[in-house]
C-alpha cells in the first residue's frame, strides 16, 4: 500500500563542483536532492 | 537550482519546502552557513531539520562551535561514501514514530511495518495517497500543513499536481476513516489541514 517518496536532502553550498558531487552521491544512494546557493552581492 | 540573495530569502525558500535533512557549507557569502543553521534552529518550522555542516575548518574550536548548532560536522575534503553513511545514520535517528513503529489514537491504528490501518480493530481500505496523508498527519499531530507542503511530503516534489487535488483526497480520507475519526482532520482556514486529536484522549506510539 505504502510507497514512500525517498527522503529529500537540501544542499546549501556555493561551490558548483561540491554541489554536483554531493548530488550525484546522494542520488546514487536513493535520496532526492535540491540545491540552494547564495547569490553573490557585488 | 534555487538562489537566495539573503538569509531571509534562504529561510523562505527552505520553509516553503521543508527538506528531510540539510547539508550546509559553513563558508557562504553574505551570511555564513553557521549563522544560517542558527536561524533555522530559532524558527519553529525549521528547528527540527537535521543539519550537517560542511567545512574546510578542521580545528577543534570550530568543530565544537559547529556541533553546538548542527547534528554533524564534516571536514573537506571528505569521502562521499562516508558522508552518505553519516547522513543515513542521522536520518535513521530522526525518523519519527509512525515511520517504523505503529501509532494509535482512540482506536485508529496505523502500522507502517504491515502497512495496515484499522479502526477499533477493523481494517480500513485506503489508497496509497490516503495512507501517506494519514501517516503524515498521525506522525505530526496538531501541526498545520499547507496544501503545498502536503503535495511535497505526500506526492513528492517532482510531481505536478494541482493543490485542489489535495482537497479531493482529504475528503476521501475522511470518508474512509468513518464517523468516529473523520473529524480528526481539521480544515485550517487559509492554510490547509491539521490532524487534531482530542485533548483528553490518549495519543501514543506503541
Amino acid at each position: 500500500m505504502n510507497q514512500q517518496p525517498s527522503r529529500r536532502v537540501l544542499i546549501v553550498d556555493d561551490e558548483p563542483a561540491v554541489r554536483e558531487m554531493l548530488a550525484v552521491a546522494l542520488e546514487m544512494a536513493g535520496l532526492r536532492c535540491a540545491k540552494l546557493t547564495a547569490h553573490r552581492q557585488h | 537550482m534555487r538562489e537566495a540573495d539573503s538569509a531571509q530569502t534562504a529561510l523562505a525558500e527552505i520553509t516553503a519546502r521543508i527538506p528531510d535533512l540539510m547539508l550546509v557549507d559553513w563558508m557562504m557569502p553574505n551570511v555564513s552557513g553557521l549563522e544560517l543553521c542558527r536561524r533555522l534552529r530559532r524558527n519553529q518550522d525549521t528547528a527540527e531539520i537535521p543539519l550537517i555542516l560542511l567545512t574546510a575548518r578542521g580545528e577543534e574550536d570550530a568543530k565544537i562551535t559547529g556541533l553546538e548548532v548542527a547534528d554533524d560536522y564534516i571536514t573537506k575534503p571528505f569521502s562521499p561514501r562516508e558522508l552518505v553513511a553519516r547522513l543515513k545514520a542521522i536520518l535513521r535517528r530522526t525518523t519519527p514514530k509512525g515511520i517504523e513503529e505503529p501509532v494509535e489514537f482512540d482506536g485508529l491504528r496505523l502500522d507502517p511495518v504491515g502497512q495496515r490501518v484499522s479502526s477499533q480493530g477493523l481494517p480500513l481500505t485506503l489508497s496509497p495517497i490516503e495512507y501517506r496523508l494519514l501517516q503524515l498527519f498521525m506522525t505530526h499531530p496538531e501541526r498545520a500543513f499547507s496544501r503545498g507542503q502536503l503535495l511535497d511530503r505526500v506526492w513528492g516534489g517532482d510531481v505536478y499536481v494541482e493543490e485542489r487535488t489535495v482537497d479531493v483526497h482529504i475528503r476521501r480520507l475522511r470518508k474512509a476513516l468513518g464517523g468516529r475519526h473523520e473529524n480528526l482532520i481539521e480544515t485550517v482556514r487559509g492554510t490547509g489541514y491539521r490532524f487534531a486529536p482530542l485533548a483528553d484522549s490518549d495519543f501514543q506510539a506503541s
